[in-house]
């Protein structure tokens, strides 16, 4: 790859990411080994991006739901409609005729190569009759070796469901109507085809999905799969070892791909101990699950400690680590200030978590008690995603300070110059800037936090004590010397909104 | 302009490219179904990491198909057949995000590409939830970080993030499906990796101390 501008000698970080992404040049990459070679600084970064990079993976993978092939060529089936009826009112009457019966031909192909079982009786389909047993559950019998890894789950879980939440019902219903189908297939070729002519065709969608990605393995793949599927039919517990199948599919569809991708490395005594030690954890978190009603009360419990959070933050805080914040913009802001407090003051840590544990029932409260450290981390972690989307600022944006706290601080604790300075901002600027002089990160007298911390150097917003006139453009310089990375935020600039 | 030779060279290299061509000169539905079933899962979950929306995701997968049919008659092979149908989908993602915008469903406030647009409230969640970076994180901790990592990128980055990471497509080919130059892809990616990084680094070194002050000598959160 050249560089446009390769005048210029190239910013390390841009050189980083194309090395990673393989989109250097062979010389600019000999260049960047030869510095990775001898710069443990320079290798450092690398890796540091490298890691990061391969973290993305851990992104859960979606796949579209076995409706929407259906829906969506329903879609085209319309769209192909519409324009074979407007071409042929375009047409003069006499030609119309004609044309109307190869177009409407064409629609017909369409509609029975997509949503008929017409698709299913031809020769070439001759496989999916023959293997339609392990067709139908192609992707679990890809997940394991043996079926002795089915009698081990069924063996430690039990024959009751253990999917979470309401998935579980779902499960009930797949594994009786899979118990049902299993025993058609087992018949005639003559009982497959009328079985598959029975299904819905939302179903019929689903097979073909299934039949094209078993027609994609290799000979000895699917000579494997059709050995498992004998030993399971053959098995005397043939029914249990199903049912359990058919709840092991439900549940591992609903893990992200990079723990599908784990529990398949794993041997299968492994494998059953890890989505045994999964379930059993989600079955206890599953009967913590609050409603919307004590959700509603933790975002407000949440909210009203704000005030004290504010507080501690204003006695506590040192002059060096607001400077710092306040070159921060507004959620990293905020996320900084949070890990500070969490971190080092549990003063405040832990009222917002008895708060917060408040709303939950007797027995809820039990059980939580009950859950490892980790677990119950994890729960309060949840909670507070779901309690903090209760809490919109007049924006829409999630904030931690609410309007009405801002208004209040607005009105009762300003003087009337900075009002009018504030008044002067774009909307934007103006809650920014409010919101830092709440926290006491503006640096200005009486917002500087407790008396027998240490002044810091001079803040280049004040002149002789007062504030600089509003400027229309960014003082780059003042920008640049004291904060570094941060957004400037004061008046309109050439980018500004 | 796309030549004769550019077009038959990517009919012979491209099976997709082959497939829609059958599309477009027999009205192929097989293979157009051929090529859906292919693409599908990936398109709703670029999509889906796009608009943070299942359901959107889905209509709008469904929308990008849609596209594809209603353009078969002019489908030229100027290009892989997937960046062609990443264009579409990039195009369709971004009509939809603005109209989202602006009826402030997603966060989603215009800011310069240096800037993180994503929840503050999600990530204040997570440090306030005791996800202490020193500590080794389990797999779903770190997935959900990771997730809001990704939706603090701006739409432009994130597109190209996605792009690069999980349909693995060049600097040159995104900048077709985004309109834009290749070295502006490139700084694109660089700055969207910086954001990333500067959240996700503390989790993922273990054992590294609190980075929320870093070194008072460098005025920030700091390098590494």
């Amino acid at each position: 790859m050249t560089n446009s501008d390769s005048h210029h000698p190239e910013p390390p970080l841009e050189e980083i990411v194309a090395y990673l992404d393989g989109e250097l040049s062979s010389d600019e990459n000999a260049q960047v080994e030869r510095r990775l070679s001898a710069d443990e600084a320079y290798r450092r970064q690398m890796q540091s991006f490298d890691r990061v990079w391969s973290a993305l993976d851990e992104l859960p993978a979606e796949v579209a739901g076995d409706r929407f092939s259906k829906t969506t060529m329903e879609l085209l089936v319309d769209a192909a409609e519409q324009e074979v009826r407007q071409q042929t009112e375009a047409l003069p009457r006499l030609r119309r005729k004609r044309s109307m019966t190869g177009s409407l031909f064409v629609v017909a192909a369409v509609l029975s190569g997509f949503l008929g079982a017409r698709w299913f009786h031809t020769d070439p389909n001759r496989m999916l009759i023959d293997d339609l047993p392990v067709i139908e559950h192609v992707d679990i019998y890809s997940q394991f070796q043996s079926i002795d890894f089915l009698r081990q789950l069924q063996k430690t879980l039990g024959d009751d469901h253990w999917a979470s939440g309401p998935q579980s019902e779902q499960l009930a219903a797949a594994g009786t109507q899979e118990q049902a189908g299993q025993w058609e297939q087992t018949n005639s070729s003559s009982k497959r085809r009328r079985w598959i002519d029975h299904l819905s065709p939302d179903h019929q969608l689903t097979l073909r999905t299934k039949f094209n990605r078993f027609r994609a393995f290799s000979p000895p793949h699917q000579q494997r799969l059709r050995q498992l599927q004998q030993q399971l039919i053959a098995a005397p517990d043939a029914d249990r070892l199903q049912a359990t199948m058919s709840q092991y599919q439900q549940w591992l569809d609903d893990q992200p791909l990079s723990r599908q991708f784990e529990l398949r490395e794993m041997s299968e005594d492994q494998r059953v101990q890890a989505i045994v030690r999964q379930v059993r954890a989600r079955r206890s978190q599953g009967r913590l699950e609050l409603t919307a009603n004590q959700i509603d009360q933790m975002a407000q419990k949440i909210q009203r400690q704000m005030p004290d959070i504010r507080a501690h933050f204003q006695a506590k805080m040192s002059q060096k680590d607001r400077r710092y914040l306040a070159t921060l913009a507004g959620h990293k802001r905020w996320w900084a200030m949070l890990r500070w407090m969490m971190q080092h003051h549990s003063a405040v840590a832990e009222p917002l978590r008895a708060d917060m544990l408040s709303v939950l029932t007797e027995s809820q409260h039990e059980q939580f008690q009950q859950l490892s450290h980790q677990d119950q981390r994890k729960l309060l972690f949840e909670w507070l995603l779901r309690a903090g989307r209760f809490h919109h600022s007049s924006r829409g944006n999630l904030a931690v300070v609410g309007e009405q706290d801002l208004e209040n601080f607005y009105a009762e604790e300003l003087d009337a110059g900075l009002k009018e300075e504030l008044l002067a901002l774009p909307r934007d600027a103006m809650r920014n800037r409010l919101e830092r002089l709440y926290w006491g990160m503006d640096g200005r007298p009486g917002f500087e936090g407790p008396p027998d911390r240490p002044p810091g150097p001079p803040d280049p917003r004040l002149r002789d004590g007062r504030p600089r006139p509003v400027r229309r453009h960014p003082p780059q310089d003042a920008f640049r010397r004291h904060d570094r990375g941060a957004r400037y935020e004061q008046g309109p600039g050439p980018r500004g909104p | 302009m796309i030549t004769e030779s550019t077009a038959q060279r990517y009919t012979l290299q491209d099976p997709d490219v082959r497939l829609m061509l059958q599309v477009r000169d027999d009205d192929d539905a097989q293979a157009f179904e051929e090529l859906m079933l292919r693409y599908q899962n990936r398109m709703v979950a670029l999509l889906f990491r796009l608009v943070g929306r299942r359901d959107l995701a889905e209509d709008l997968a469904q929308d990008v198909f849609l596209r594809v049919y209603q353009a078969r008659k002019r489908y030229v092979p100027g290009s892989k057949f997937s960046t062609w149908l990443y264009t579409i989908a990039h195009n369709v993602a971004a009509n939809a995000l603005r109209g989202l915008s602006r009826r402030k469903e997603v966060n989603l406030a215009p800011k310069s590409s240096g800037e993180f647009v994503g929840n503050p409230m999600d990530l204040a969640a997570v440090a306030a939830s005791g996800l202490m970076p020193a500590r080794q994180l389990d797999k779903a901790e770190l997935r959900e970080v990771v997730k809001l990592a990704v939706e603090t990128l701006n739409e432009r980055q994130r597109m190209a993030v996605l792009l690069n990471k999980f349909e693995q497509l060049s600097y040159d080919e995104i900048a077709e499906v985004m309109q834009l130059s290749a070295p502006a892809v490139k700084s694109l990616l660089s700055r969207a990796r910086a954001n990333l990084r500067e959240i996700l680094q503390p989790y993922l070194e273990n054992g590294k101390r609190d980075r929320v002050f870093g070194d008072p000598g460098k005025g920030g959160q700091g390098d590494p």
